[in-house]
């Protein structure tokens, strides 16, 4: 590993120049005695050598971690407003979702490494599995129409769920043991595998799940130090790839619904009746909720009363809003952006590329399924199925999401075995 | 930054587009919840309301003395559930079973065919349970269980063509869409229902309490199968009357001592009206219910689109906005349950002229039944030889007419006839319908020439005119023109038929009463083409007399179209200019004996003679009791009097001088049998006999005419008051159509209108 670390380091080097090196003018000997940069503030400006322990205590993760509490927790009392009885057991599957974080913060995140060909299989097989139309219903049960549930007695499992966090693993152990992807086919070859989960779950149909996946591999690929002008072709290329889709790949009712999400946001109430139903509800939900909300029995009947659907699920958001307002969606807002922070401090402090990018990773897919849940919540996007992390009911999600913080935590307290030193630090 | 390394950098580029996705995303909460927050708010609010709307009951029509003639009675239907009529209500009730009895979590993990598999061992069971509501259904409808699947049927052929419908409109626009995009059309849902087949159906309409109670225990037993709705119909409690009618001051022909029973079936139908259901798109825009922008509502009493009662014809169409009332409102708040009413408003009863009783009457003289309205041998008389004449139509003919009564000094309506009534003729198929002039209100919407009815008024017009001295006498030679014996020839004079006679000299009461041709024929030559027309328009003709049942529409070209009544006929400007033009001397002097181009309805007589007996004051008849100008002259003729007497002298030697033509008919012995001699009652009356179209027979009834018979119309026109005071109190008009000699014909109806009027207290008379 440090050969490799080695080579790419002499490669950014050589590439980026002494213009993108923090410590320039030093010469590429010392390399192997460098510490990673590391903020004074937070960590003093310590000889590595010094602190040797594998295993420390305060990590900014914690601030994603609290973030993640008051997330849940909130999302509970949300779900209560209309479903009190759906509340106690989403309390039930926070408490299994933070056992589960446990579980997974407790063996050394390199672990996960190790075990990537294993588990990239694991989730592949499963990925499939969903799709095999000769699968009884009674294992695989078609929710609005698609087959990305497996039936697990008390509980039922999606594996997309599994495929999002095995693909941020995956992608970071690949990032971060080979610099290819800072090459034209490199980016591409990152881009390609990208490709294999979300085409597989673009078949189940699972849109929402599917739109995940791109945003992510931008984040991570990002910092993963690719080349700025990859990055931006490939955004400038996908941005012209979607009239070419909307004319010639979507089917008549997904036009509908870009249709009617563009008449949504600039006020046009011409598909408040038909396709644009759920998000013009949702939409006049949230604006009813003013600045400081409507209170829990107001919101109840509101939300009861028109009818909102998925209003405990994929349209939580609106009843927070309307709950408690604009200042509740900021609560919210800024909750996510807490664990944003503490997510992006944790792969900041990380020395290991891999800890670092599975961070981003962690960060980038649940802000991304954020941004996606709310932004349809209040007629920015058009609605797509798919739940916001940490408030919306339901076990699988809420489970997904607290393992996806265990790792991140996992991260945060572990210090990577040696010093390695990665062309990033450059 | 220069101290950052590339990932770090990465890392800060990355937060700042998180915190530029957070700011857009926050802009928009703000944009709904700040700026425009109160008008979301408003919108899901309304939610939160549910309203429930009362129904109205629609004013009663009721006759002068309070009589009632139309209103809304509540009743019941009987309606089924769609699920049912379709079959697949067992299906549907053993899932919903078998589903609450696996339990709504089990339920989602089973697979479709594991749900269906145990649903179906479940439908035979509610299969039985069905039959048995069926069953249940017949019994207490009292029918069969053919009648209750041909009522399935029919309702399943009324469905089945929406959906197809349906159906089709959604292909049609997603092939419409894939059309635009170039696609492949999207496949539509098939099982998709529309909302006729969620929704009972009515199979049993205007049920009665006792049968109600009967559906309503099947409905308790076994809920969402059957229910019994309340429905309100507007009901007519003197449509059917059964007339008693003395037979012992009829022409001897027809007299008996025991009286006839004559069932009526319709009275008033044609003035009363009809309501409909279907709401046009006139109604809507005239009075909408709902505002058609914004959805709120725009007037209580307005009309929604899809089913609403509104007024379509006589009375309920013209009185409609006082008939109709407000609806209530029930308004309930979801969240706490309250909720404010607002009772509905009924709309207004209102009260008409007609006197019912009277208007049975006089149906019941006009009723073919009786035998007045029919084709009799007395009509047509015996040959010296005491041979039966001829005539066009055979004895035993059935005629139709129209009758109406009006009170002189108040100008009420009280009785307006018109046969066959709607209800007689509702069997008729539509062809026939139109031949029997069945939807038209003869006494003001049949337009007729007036014949010799005429001749009082056009006198006493060329009296006041001064075109003729009131005492003028007129040498009836038989013909008008001197050399002309061909045309404008007086009645009596048919030398062809070997009668030669002449009247030879007349004043006018004489001419009257003989209804001398020749006399008018001078008195239209004084006064000119200009000068008779004028006097027409005078009594009235060329303009609807709005009594009520009048409504103008605009029509094509800017001209104003009457429906509901009728404005007459009289020759226009250019058609005067033409016959001027082509030197028609004979036009001009027909009219005089009101033939050629006049034409105008029974109301227009009775109206033109009511304004006669008044000395020229015009008062304009109504069927509406609280109409504003009741009893108010509304303009003078300001006729001679000494004309209008001589003309109602002349009127009264009409029918009580032996020599009028109002007077007698003879029977087949010879003997002469007066028209009208109602003890203690004095009549002013004019016979006439006008030519009509050619009447089209259909003696096979198919609706197609066989035969074409030219025939005259039947008129008796007069006034009626009592002998002790000789003031004329009612106007009477009745015509006979194709009913031939007017005073032989329509007389003994008129006669026997009298005796109503008698009968009902209007007139005293005496007791024979």
């Amino acid at each position: 590993m440090s050969g490799a670390a080695h080579l790419h380091a002499s490669s950014a080097v050589k590439s980026d120049g002494a213009v993108d090196s923090p410590q320039g003018g030093m010469s590429s000997t010392t390399l192997r005695r460098r510490v990673i940069w590391s903020p004074g503030a937070l960590y003093g400006a310590q000889d590595p050598r010094q602190r040797r322990k594998r295993f420390i205590l305060w990590t900014p993760a914690w601030l994603s971690l609290a973030a993640g509490l008051f997330l849940s927790l909130m999302g509970i009392a949300a779900i209560s407003t209309t479903r009190p009885e759906l509340a106690t057991r989403q309390l039930a599957f926070l408490g299994v979702g933070i056992a589960a974080a446990v579980a997974v913060a407790l063996p050394h995140y390199r672990w996960y490494r190790r075990s990537i060909i294993g588990l990239v299989i694991a989730a592949i097989v499963l990925l499939i599995f969903v799709l095999i139309p000769w699968v009884p219903e009674s294992i695989v049960r078609p929710r609005n129409g698609a087959r990305s549930w497996i039936a697990l007695g008390p509980a039922d499992f999606q594996p997309s769920e599994l495929a999002k966090t095995v693909y941020i693993l995956a992608l970071a152990a690949w990032l971060s043991s080979t610099q290819s992807h800072r090459t034209l086919r490199g980016f591409v070859a990152v881009l390609v595998m990208t490709l294999i989960p979300i085409g597989l779950i673009v078949l189940e149909p699972d849109l929402g799940s599917a739109l995940l996946f791109l945003p992510t591999m931008a984040a991570m690929l990002i910092t993963a130090g690719a080349r700025k002008r990859h990055v931006i072709i490939s955004v400038l290329l996908g941005a012209a790839m979607v009239p070419i889709a909307y004319g010639f790949v979507l089917k008549p009712y997904q036009r509908a619904r870009i249709d009617a999400i563009i008449a949504q946001v600039s006020g046009d109430t011409r598909y408040e009746k038909n396709e644009g139903f759920q998000g013009w509800r949702a939409m006049r939900l949230v604006g009813s909720g003013g600045l400081i909300g409507v209170g829990k029995e107001h919101a109840r009947a509101l939300v009861t009363f028109n009818g909102l659907p998925e209003e405990h699920n994929d349209m939580i958001f609106a009843v927070v809003c309307c709950r408690w307002g604009t200042l509740g969606g900021l609560a919210m807002w800024g909750a996510f952006l807490v664990f944003a922070i503490g997510g992006l401090a944790t792969a900041a402090i990380c020395r290991d590329p891999f800890g670092r990018l599975a961070a981003v990773g962690i960060v980038a897919i649940c802000f991304t399924q954020m941004t996606i849940n709310t932004g349809m919540t209040i007629g920015l996007l058009p609605i797509t199925g798919i739940t916001l992390p940490f408030v919306s009911y339901g076990g699988s999600s809420l489970m997904a999401t607290w393992v996806n913080l265990g790792l991140l935590v996992n991260i945060g307290l572990r210090r990577p075995k040696s010093t390695e030193k990665s062309y990033l630090d450059d | 930054m220069g101290t950052l390394g590339l990932f770090h950098r990465r890392l800060l580029l990355l937060l700042a587009i998180f915190v530029i996705v957070g700011f857009s995303l926050a802009a928009q909460l703000g944009r709904l919840a700040i700026v425009e927050g109160s008008e979301h708010s408003r919108q899901t609010e309304t939610f939160l309301r549910r309203r429930m709307f009362l129904p109205s009951i629609r004013g009663r029509l009721l006759d002068r003395n309070g009589v009632t003639l139309a209103e809304d009675r509540a009743s019941w239907d009987v309606q089924v559930e769609y699920a049912m009529i379709a079959g697949r209500w067992s299906a549907e009730k053993a899932r919903a079973q078998v589903r609450k009895e696996t339990g709504a979590n089990a339920w989602q993990k089973l697979t479709r065919e594991e749900r269906n598999a145990a649903a179906a061992a479940r439908v035979p069971l509610w299969d039985q349970k069905a039959e048995e509501i069926f069953d249940a259904i017949c019994v207490a409808g009292g029918f069969d269980r053919a009648e209750l699947e041909r009522r399935f049927d029919e309702i399943r052929r009324r469905v089945a063509p929406r959906v197809e419908a349906y159906r089709d409109r959604l292909r049609k626009s997603e092939a419409a869409k894939a059309m635009a995009s170039g696609d492949a059309p999207a496949p539509i849902a098939e099982d998709e229902t529309i909302s006729e087949q969620e929704e009972p159906h009515s199979i049993l309409a205007d049920v009665d309490d006792i049968t109600a109670f009967r559906f309503q225990a099947i409905a308790e037993e076994e809920p969402n199968t059957i229910s019994v709705v309340p429905a309100t119909r507007r009901v007519r409690p003197w449509d059917e009357v059964e007339l008693s009618v003395e037979r012992t001051a009829l022409p001897s022909p027809l007299r008996s001592d025991k009286p006839l029973t004559i069932r009526l079936e319709g009275v008033a139908d044609h003035l009363l009206g009809s309501t409909r259901t279907s709401v046009y798109a006139d109604d809507l825009k005239r009075r909408p219910f709902l505002d058609e922008v914004t959805g709120e509502i725009a007037d209580l009493g307005g009309y929604r689109a899809d089913r609403d009662l509104v007024g379509s014809r006589g009375m309920e169409r013209t009185l409609e906005d006082r008939l109709r009332g407000l609806r209530g409102i029930v308004e309930r708040n979801l969240e706490t349950g309250e909720s404010t009413r607002r009772e509905p408003t009924s709309g207004e009863d209102v009260r008409l002229t007609i006197d019912i009783k009277l208007q049975s009457w006089v149906q019941a003289a006009l009723e073919p039944a009786l035998g007045l309205a029919k084709i009799q041998q007395w009509q047509r008389g015996w040959t010296t030889e005491g041979e039966p004449k001829q005539g066009a139509l055979p004895v035993g003919w059935e005629l139709n007419g129209a009758a109406v009564v009006v009170d002189i000094a108040t100008g009420d309506v009280l009785a307006l006839v018109s046969t066959p009534t709607m209800r007689e003729s509702a069997t008729l198929v539509g062809k026939r319908r139109r031949m029997e002039g069945a939807d038209v209100n003869k006494p003001v919407e049949g337009v007729y020439p007036p014949g010799s009815i005429v001749k009082p008024l056009l006198f006493s017009g060329a009296v006041t005119q001064g075109v003729v001295p009131v005492d003028m006498a007129v040498e009836c030679k038989g013909h008008f023109f001197e050399n002309v014996t061909t045309s404008a020839r007086c009645w009596i004079w048919r030398p062809e038929e070997g009668r030669s006679g002449t009247h030879g000299t007349l004043a006018v009461e004489e001419a009257i009463a003989r209804s001398c041709n020749i006399y008018f024929y001078t008195v239209a030559s004084k006064l000119g083409l200009e000068g008779v027309v004028q006097w027409y328009r005078n009594f009235g003709v060329g303009e609807p007399i709005d009594i009520g049942l009048l409504v103008t529409r605009d029509g094509p070209n800017g001209r104003l179209m009457h429906e509901g009544e009728s404005a007459g006929d009289l020759p226009s400007a250019e058609m005067i200019k033409a016959i001027r033009s082509a030197g028609d001397r004979a036009a001009p002097v027909f009219l005089g004996i009101g033939q050629g181009p006049v034409a105008w309805t029974p109301l227009h007589a009775a109206s033109a003679y009511a304004t006669l007996a008044r000395g020229g004051k015009v008062i304009r008849p109504s069927l509406i009791l609280d109409r504003s100008d009741r009893s108010q002259v509304t303009s003078d003729l300001g006729l001679n009097q000494t004309a209008v007497q001589k003309a109602l002298e002349g009127l009264r030697q009409a029918v009580s001088e032996t020599y009028g033509t109002g007077n007698h008919v003879t029977l087949e012995d010879g003997r002469q049998e007066p028209i009208s001699s109602v003890p203690g009652v004095r009549l002013w009356a004019k016979s006439g006999t006008a030519q009509a179209p050619p009447l089209k027979v259909d003696n096979d009834k198919d609706g197609t005419s066989d035969a074409t018979v030219k025939t005259d119309h039947a008129w008796f026109v007069g006034l009626a008051g009592n002998e002790s005071d000789r003031q004329p109190r009612y106007a009477i008009a009745v015509l006979i159509e194709y009913g031939g000699s007017g005073g032989k014909t329509a007389g003994p109806v008129a006669a026997e209108i009298i005796r109503s009027l008698v009968r009902e207290g209007y007139l005293k008379g005496t007791s024979p």
